[in-house]
């Protein structure tokens, strides 16, 4: 989908939304508004025709007994016209009362009926919507009581004003929302869209623009950016994997050529062409295995921490590590010692802790003149829990040393320290992922250490 | 012999006259390689370019030993592996992959396969191991092991040779009952990092040569017939002496 398409999408789609969510809404209301209405009248219905079943009979009962006080009385007090009342003869025409005429529809003795009745008083007229009731009296005139309805039309008017000065306003208020809402939801989409321009131009270090809110948007361009994050630094990964792989086989790759090159021109035996390809061989495999521990110095820089850690016993790692090299250091006449004054344990990786080890140890087997010393030492210095490999070879320069810290501890990553080999940088990324300290010194030689800090253990 | 190599394998051109590989390999070039080198050392080879003609080749069920490239196209090699040890089929896998870090090891590995070659490789290292694959489940009931004059006991963990108590560290002997399970075989020094020191990596010093050449003195001694020998930049062999 393209972003043009998207930003329609969105702006069709809140729009749409937000009408009907309103429309949902104004049905609610409406319908429940109804339903009030149509209840409440119903009750008032009833509650007035209780009202005026009640008077007619007690008015039947005192015609009954020969007087009409009652009717008097409800013709008399009705100030807020209310209570159309009225005495009609069996024919319809009217006797007393404040009723003009006989109310259309209305039948003697039955149910009470809605009915327009026709009032009067002195100096006004009036149709008055309203229950109404007709019961014969003793003596066959006809007695006609009323109760206005007003209050029932009331109800309705409150209900379609309601309607009108309620719903009105809320819907000009949610279309107004929705535009403004779907406004926004596309200037950052456009927004989106510039930096997601930007991004795929080659610009990693952009980002969308989020506000730390929770709205969905937001979320999204929040995982985005997380994801953004993620691929840059394995982009650089790769990047730097690359760097490292391309400068350090340029070297070896030259040899084997120039070697491959001069066989080529200068070699004439089956002897010298044999040993040209096994010079050349020789130079491929350092080149592989250049790769292999490049590749493999990446592999531990991005190993999870604590995936396979497991407590380690670092006097026994050590002496192992000493049984493994020390046919080796004989045979180069090296004295090599392990010296494990403490005991200790440290949650680590025993593959990788052994390897990084066993490259200090074989750093020290390979760089020792004949005749020298190495020792190897788990000890417990200031608190802290040492390994250390000591050797009696040239050790380094200061300035290197100065250049190697730098590289180890300053860095995130460890990268390859050029003319050091790879095996040291190996060791400070395993050193690294356990969280413990990489030193070099130099002390007659070159002194490495690995240093636990009190509460790596 | 009384273990390994009943066959009485002495030359492999003519050991392996019957012995089929299924290579399951896309890149062409090498795939060429492979075949040739296999069948210079007298294997027949039937070679598929991608899974699914692998997976097929690998259920015909004459094969003896699948080489299956990590990385295919139609159906990737660790799937292909997984297929076949579903249906029951054990023949044994040489995993090959570009990919050479310890965990896709363990993946491959644990997915089925017997042995793991990462690329890059020498071909000698490869003809190695899949002889090994072939030569694998060794008598494991045997109380002694014995290859011409010498011999092992896997109870006490002592060596003779013909009769003449041979003083062994622990590690020596385990790097000498290991090539004496694939006498008669080449031995790289991958494989024996790996198997008999289980260690993960492979330190790049000659560590291997040095304990080799300790062992070499102890079991051969002077006066005595060469048993163990060093092809030259590729590994060694235990044979008995002719």
């Amino acid at each position: 989908m393209s972003f043009a398409r998207l930003i329609d999408w969105v702006w069709n789609s809140t729009f749409r939304y937000t009408v009907v969510l309103f429309v949902a809404i104004a049905v609610a209301v409406m319908a429940s508004l109804i339903f009030a209405y149509v209840n409440t009248s119903r009750e008032l219905v009833s509650f007035l025709d209780g009202l005026i079943i009640q008077e007619s009979d007690s008015m039947v009962a005192q015609a009954k007994e020969g007087h009409l006080t009652q009717y008097e009385e409800r013709l008399r007090q009705d100030p807020r016209r209310y209570k159309p009342t009225g005495l009609f003869a069996p024919t319809g025409e009217r006797i007393s009362g404040n009723i003009l005429r006989w109310p259309a529809g209305l039948e003697v003795d039955q149910a009470p009926i809605q009915a327009e009745i026709h009032r009067f008083g002195p100096g006004w007229k009036m149709i008055q919507p309203s229950r109404a009731l007709a019961r014969r009296l003793s003596d066959g005139t006809i007695l006609v009581v009323g109760w206005s309805t007003k209050d029932n039309e009331q109800t309705a008017l409150v209900v379609e004003r309601g309607l009108i000065f309620g719903l009105l306003p809320a819907f000009l208020l949610g279309l107004a929302a929705s535009l403004l809402f779907a406004a926004r939801t596309q200037r950052r989409i456009r927004e989106m869209q510039l930096r997601a321009a930007e991004i795929v131009a080659g610009d990693f270090a952009r980002r969308l623009p989020t506000r730390n809110s929770e709205d969905p948007l937001d979320k999204l361009a929040q995982i985005v950016n997380g994801m953004l994050d993620e691929i840059q630094t394995l982009v650089e990964n790769l990047a730097a994997i690359g760097d490292d792989i391309a400068h350090d086989l340029r070297t070896p790759l030259a040899r084997v050529r120039i070697g491959l090159e001069r066989a080529k021109h200068s070699a004439t035996t089956p002897e010298e062409f044999q040993a040209a390809t096994d010079r050349a061989m020789a130079g491929v495999d350092h080149a592989i295995s250049i790769v292999t521990a490049l590749l493999r110095i990446r592999e531990i820089e991005q190993t999870r921490r604590f995936q396979a850690f497991g407590s380690v016993d670092l006097a026994e790692l050590i002496t192992e590590v000493g049984e493994l090299y020390e046919p080796f250091a004989e045979e180069k006449k090296l004295a090599l010692t392990v010296h494990t004054d403490i005991q200790a344990s440290v949650q680590g990786d025993r593959d990788l802790l052994f390897e990084a080890i066993a490259n200090l140890v074989d750093n020290a087997v390979k760089y020792t003149p004949e005749g020298g010393r190495i020792d190897v030492a788990l000890a417990s210095e200031g608190g802290h829990t040492v390994i250390r490999v000591r050797d009696t070879g040239p050790g380094i320069a200061e300035n290197e040393r100065e250049l190697l810290a730098q590289r180890f501890y300053r860095s995130d990553r460890s990268r390859h320290t050029k003319g050091l080999g790879l095996g040291l940088t190996l060791v400070a990324a395993i050193v690294k992922l356990h969280g413990f300290r990489f030193e070099i010194k130099s002390g007659g030689g070159f002194v490495a250490g690995i240093v636990v800090p009190q509460d790596g253990g | 012999m009384e273990v390994d190599g009943l066959d009485g394998t002495t030359d492999g051109s003519q050991a392996h006259a019957m012995t089929k590989v299924v290579l399951i390999e896309d890149d062409a070039d090498t795939a060429q390689d492979i075949c040739a080198e296999l069948r210079d050392s007298g294997y027949v080879v039937d070679w598929a370019a991608d899974g699914l003609t692998g997976l097929e080749m690998a259920r015909a069920a004459d094969a003896d030993v699948l080489v299956i490239d990590r990385m295919l196209p139609g159906m990737d090699g660790l799937a292909v592996i997984d297929t076949l040890r579903r249906e029951k089929i054990r023949t044994p896998v040489l995993v090959l992959s570009a990919l050479g870090a310890v965990n896709d090891r363990v993946k491959g590995l644990r997915a089925g396969g017997d042995d793991y070659l990462s690329k890059p490789f020498a071909v000698l290292e490869l003809v190695a191991r899949i002889e090994a694959l072939l030569r694998r489940p060794a008598d494991t009931s045997a109380k002694t092991l014995r290859v011409g004059p010498l011999e092992i006991d896997l109870i006490e963990r002592s060596a003779n040779r013909a009769g003449r108590e041979i003083e062994l560290l622990p590690r020596e002997y385990k790097l000498l009952e290991y090539m004496m399970r694939h006498c008669e075989q080449l031995l790289t020094r991958a494989m024996l990092f790996e198997e008999v020191w289980k260690y993960k990596f492979v330190p790049d010093s000659n560590l291997v040569d040095v304990h080799m050449g300790r062992l070499r003195r102890k079991v051969d001694a002077s006066g005595e017939a060469a048993m163990i020998s060093n092809i030259r930049g590729e590994g060694f062999v235990l044979r008995a002496p002719d």
